[in-house]
């Protein structure tokens, strides 16, 4: 799975070259072998050897092409760092720093030492050939010459002794042949000699030999220059081997008389015995050897220099390949981590790095197999837990879409984000395009915009976090009453979001509560209608019985039933009278007001008055003024007081209150007496018309404060008041403006 | 680039200099001896120091030559009539104080001689003595020849480590068959 990235190029050409270098450092090591054994085998430095330079000039040409050889190498390698380097290869970088920071290393020691080495070559190679020692070389060697000078001296003076001896006893015949083999054995005898020969112009020589001179051995013959020329008169000495010594052989020239020609060449031979003879090519061979080194001493250092520059490159081009080694056993662990890197970001986790490594670099990519086993796995979670989400997602969404209430989820631009089918059908948006995305407003049937629009903007002004309101809507000739709550959505730092919108269609529960609140007014008002019709039948019953009796208390009668059939008709003209006023009410004037100045302007009714009733009016500081019509809201406080006083019995204390709520923003006003208060079962039919607990009152009174505040887009409600009593609660929008 | 003016003088001067103490071969002459032309010639600044140190230390010494006897050919290489390749070695005998020396002719032992003298040593090595080429009648009247030489020294070091051989340029000088550019010789 791993694919780590070759810093050398291809791999078969990383392999090719290994096996170069391979190859090459056998060769090297074969070499630097078989160059020790020639060394062994000539460690007396066989001269006969050393002379024709075949070992110098094998040692100078071996290690000249492993120089040029590792020159070359060493040159490939660090040029092709630098290249990978300029290409910007991963870990060329490194790698170039770590080599030239060895080879840096290296270099200034190794420098020293090669200069050093140079100099002692040089002084040590000058050493061996100095004055003292060719002065005593050239001593032997002249003792040893003057030794063979004075025989070749002794010689010729003998040659020319024995060839005036044989001119002048005439012991030669004319053939050139001695005359008497007496005569030169008496002369070889005579002069010392250890032979005697006497070369005529043809023939064979005539030898005479000492008999003390060895006897194996084959005499060579004189060179026949050297004949020809002592034929010409010139005497000549020539130095043999013979039987395991030196033969030196001088020849004079014999002739008949001293102007006449050479008739012979005699030849004087000294024998040099076999041990010295020995001894002096011993001596001669020592010198020989030691002129030989001396002449070769310059090769001798180049071969020196050589060596050691093998040497030094050999150190060199290890301590470049073990940067080399040393770099690639740390990048190629890195190169393989950027490779996993790449396939991890390209999102390939099942990448796993394979880089064998037992340092600190094992354990990095050991963590970094570790890490992305476990981002695979916490992406399969994940991935599990988004599937989970869009399940929940989609089932939220089929139930937002399968409920009867609209729910429209809007931005901070007041744009759709979500809008349910519910939403759709309630705001007539079906069929049409698509509103998410679109602004909502605009969408919104002309009769709600007026009353959502408003509510959105409170909510997204940041001016209350929820808001309601009921809103009839006309859309295509029907009509339709919504409960309208926007809630601000907003995130975990309080950050606006944007809004909910939740709309509920009131429609037949309206109808429904208007059906049973007309039945209960029907009933109340049958109620009411009935109450006075029995007295007017009794009483209208009552006078035509006594009509018809002729009663004489007829008149009383009469005047009594007609009085009371007056009263309960005026009564009856009273209760429709009020209904007629409840029926006839205004619509409300709206204008920003200060609602302080209504509850003074209701309060001002009762100041002075003959009750006991004491009532006192709190207002929050920095309350916001509300958008009402003052008059209805007035009458709203006066029938509300009126029912606090009534209900206390004219004792006790009523307290009004205007405040702000903190939540909704909207401004309360609290009307809380100290009376028996509401039952619970009474607080339902409350406001509902013709429904009252007293028993004088039409029941109209809190339906027309029902109305008033509705008509103002508030809300009144009835709790118990603390210690005791009732408390009414309305809650009017602030003014926006 | 001053500095490498400067490395380059000095190179130029070196190799001047190696230039300077270059052999060279001269008296190249062709002469008519009886039914052969024969050659002679000599090798000037030949015996380097060096070489006679190695001769005195009885280091076995060759100098060769090259000849070579060639047809002129207008427009094409010229044809090669005859090569020889003449060694001169000797081998100094410390004890006996002789010079034993050998003149090879393409691989044959031509000459050997055996001397004392040291002045006769060098100049063996360094002269031919009509050298035997080519027989009169084999070269064509009417065609051009040139007799070439140059000799094979040593070797030399070279920026201290490279081996260089030591040797002469080539000279030449014409042969003209009938007798008229070589010089006839008695035998």
């Amino acid at each position: 799975m791993s694919h780590p990235e070759e810093p050398a190029g291809h791999p078969a050409s990383r392999i090719r070259i290994d096996r170069v270098i391979l190859l090459g450092l056998l060769i090297l090591l074969l070499f630097f072998l078989a160059g020790y054994h020639l060394l062994r085998k000539t460690a007396n430095f066989s001269w006969p050897y050393i002379t024709n330079s075949v070992l110098l000039s094998a040692l100078l040409v071996t290690n000249a092409l492993l120089v040029l050889t590792l020159v070359t190498l060493l040159i490939r390698n660090l040029i092709k760092v630098l290249v990978e380097r300029r290409r910007g290869i991963l870990g060329s970088r490194f790698r170039t720093k770590l080599v030239f920071s060895l080879l840096l290393l290296w270099f200034v020691p190794s420098g020293i030492i090669f200069y050093a080495a140079l100099h002692m070559i040089q002084r040590s190679v000058d050493g061996w050939f100095n004055d003292p020692m060719d002065r005593l070389t050239e001593a032997s060697q002249r003792i040893v010459g003057t030794y063979y000078d004075e025989a070749g001296q002794r010689g010729a003076a003998f040659a020319r002794e024995v060839a005036r001896r044989i001119e002048s006893q005439g012991l030669l015949k004319p053939d050139g042949r001695p005359d008497s083999h007496d005569a030169l054995g008496e002369l070889l005898r005579e002069y010392h000699l250890d032979l005697i020969a006497l070369q005529g112009r043809t023939g064979p020589p005539y030898v005479v030999l000492d008999p003390h001179v060895p006897a194996t051995g084959d005499l060579q013959e004189v060179p026949s220059e050297m004949m020809r020329a002592a034929f010409r008169g010139e005497p000549f000495a020539w130095t043999s081997e013979f039987r395991g010594g030196h033969l030196i052989r001088c020849g004079h020239p014999v002739r008949a008389d001293p102007a006449g020609p050479v008739l012979a060449v005699v030849t004087v031979g000294t024998y040099i015995a076999r041990d010295l003879a020995r001894l002096a090519r011993a001596v001669t061979q020592s010198n020989e050897d030691y002129r030989q080194i001396r002449a070769q001493k310059g090769l001798i250092k180049r071969v020196y220099v050589l060596v050691f520059a093998l040497i030094t490159l050999v150190v060199l081009f290890s301590v470049t390949w073990i940067g080399l080694y040393m770099a690639r056993r740390i990048t190629e662990p890195i190169q393989s981590l950027a490779e996993g890197t790449r396939e991890i970001s390209s999102g390939n986790l099942d990448y796993r790095v394979e880089v064998e490594a037992g340092d600190e670099l094992g354990i990095l990519v050991e963590s970094f197999n570790r890490m992305t086993a476990e981002l695979k796995a916490g992406k399969q979670t994940i991935e599990r837990r988004n599937l989970e989400l869009m399940e929940r997602r989609r089932t939220i969404e089929t139930l937002l879409q399968n409920l009867t209430t609209g729910v429209v989820s809007l931005d901070r631009e007041g744009r759709v984000t979500t809008i349910n089918r519910a939403a759709l059908r309630l705001l007539a948006l079906l069929p049409g395009p698509d509103p998410v995305g679109q602004l909502f407003p605009p969408l919104l049937p002309p009769t709600g915009r007026p009353v959502i629009e408003p509510l959105l903007a409170e909510v997204l002004s940041g001016t209350r976090g929820r808001a309601a309101r009921e809103v009839d809507l006309a859309v295509g000739g029907r009509s339709s009453t919504l409960a309208v709550s926007a809630t601000a959505l907003k995130d975990d730092a309080g950050q606006l979001l944007g809004v909910i919108l939740v709309l509920e269609d009131l429609t037949d529960l309206m109808r429904a509560q208007k059906i049973a609140a007309w039945r209960e007014v029907a009933r109340r008002l049958a109620h009411e209608i009935k109450n006075p019709l029995t007295p007017i039948q009794l009483s209208a019953e009552r006078i035509r019985k006594k009509y018809a009796e002729r009663s004489g208390d007829l008149d009383e009668i009469v005047e009594q039933g007609t009085a009371a059939i007056v009263r309960e008709v005026a009564g009856l003209k009273n209760l429709v009278d009020e209904f007629s006023r409840f029926a006839r009410l205004p619509a409300p004037n709206p204008v920003s007001t200060d609602l302080r100045e209504v509850m003074d302007a209701a309060l001002a009714l009762y100041r002075g008055g003959a009750t006991q009733v004491a009532i006192l009016p709190t207002t929050e500081a920095g309350l916001p003024r509300v958008r009402v019509d003052p008059e209805q809201m007035k009458r709203v406080l006066v029938n509300l007081l009126d029912n606090a006083v009534e209900a206390m019995g004219g004792h006790g204390t009523v307290t009004v209150a205007a405040s702000r709520d903190r939540e909704t923003g909207a401004v309360r006003l609290e009307i809380a007496d100290e009376g028996p208060g509401i039952r619970p079962e009474d607080r339902e039919r409350l406001f509902v018309p013709y429904f009252s607990t007293k028993k004088s009152g039409t029941g109209l009174g809190l339906a027309i404060v029902h109305r008033i505040v509705s008509d103002h887009l508030g809300r009144i409600r009835v709790e118990d008041n603390q210690p005791r009593g009732a408390r009414f609660v309305i809650e009017l929008p602030a003014d926006a403006a | 680039m001053k500095a490498v003016i400067a490395a380059a003088a000095c190179l130029a001067a070196a190799l001047s200099s190696i230039r300077a103490e270059t052999p060279t071969l001269q008296d190249l002459t062709v002469v008519v001896e009886g039914e052969h032309y024969v050659a002679s010639c000599r090798l000037n600044a030949g015996l380097t120091p060096e070489i006679l140190e190695e001769i005195d230390a009885g280091l076995e010494t060759t100098i060769g030559y090259r000849l070579q006897c060639l047809r002129i050919r207008h427009g094409l290489p010229d044809e090669m009539i005859l090569k020889r390749r003449i060694r001169c070695t000797v081998r100094y005998d410390a004890l006996t104080k002789q010079y034993t020396l050998t003149r090879r002719v393409d691989g044959e032992v031509q000459d050997t001689r055996v001397t004392h003298d040291a002045q006769a040593m060098r100049g063996f090595l360094t002269a031919l003595h009509r050298l035997p080429l080519v027989r009169v009648a084999d070269l064509a009247p009417d065609q051009e020849y040139y007799l070439r030489a140059k000799s094979d020294i040593g070797l030399v070091w070279r920026f201290y480590l490279i081996p260089w051989t030591l040797d002469t340029d080539w000279i030449r000088v014409p042969i003209t068959p009938s007798g008229g550019g070589a010089d006839h010789v008695a035998p």
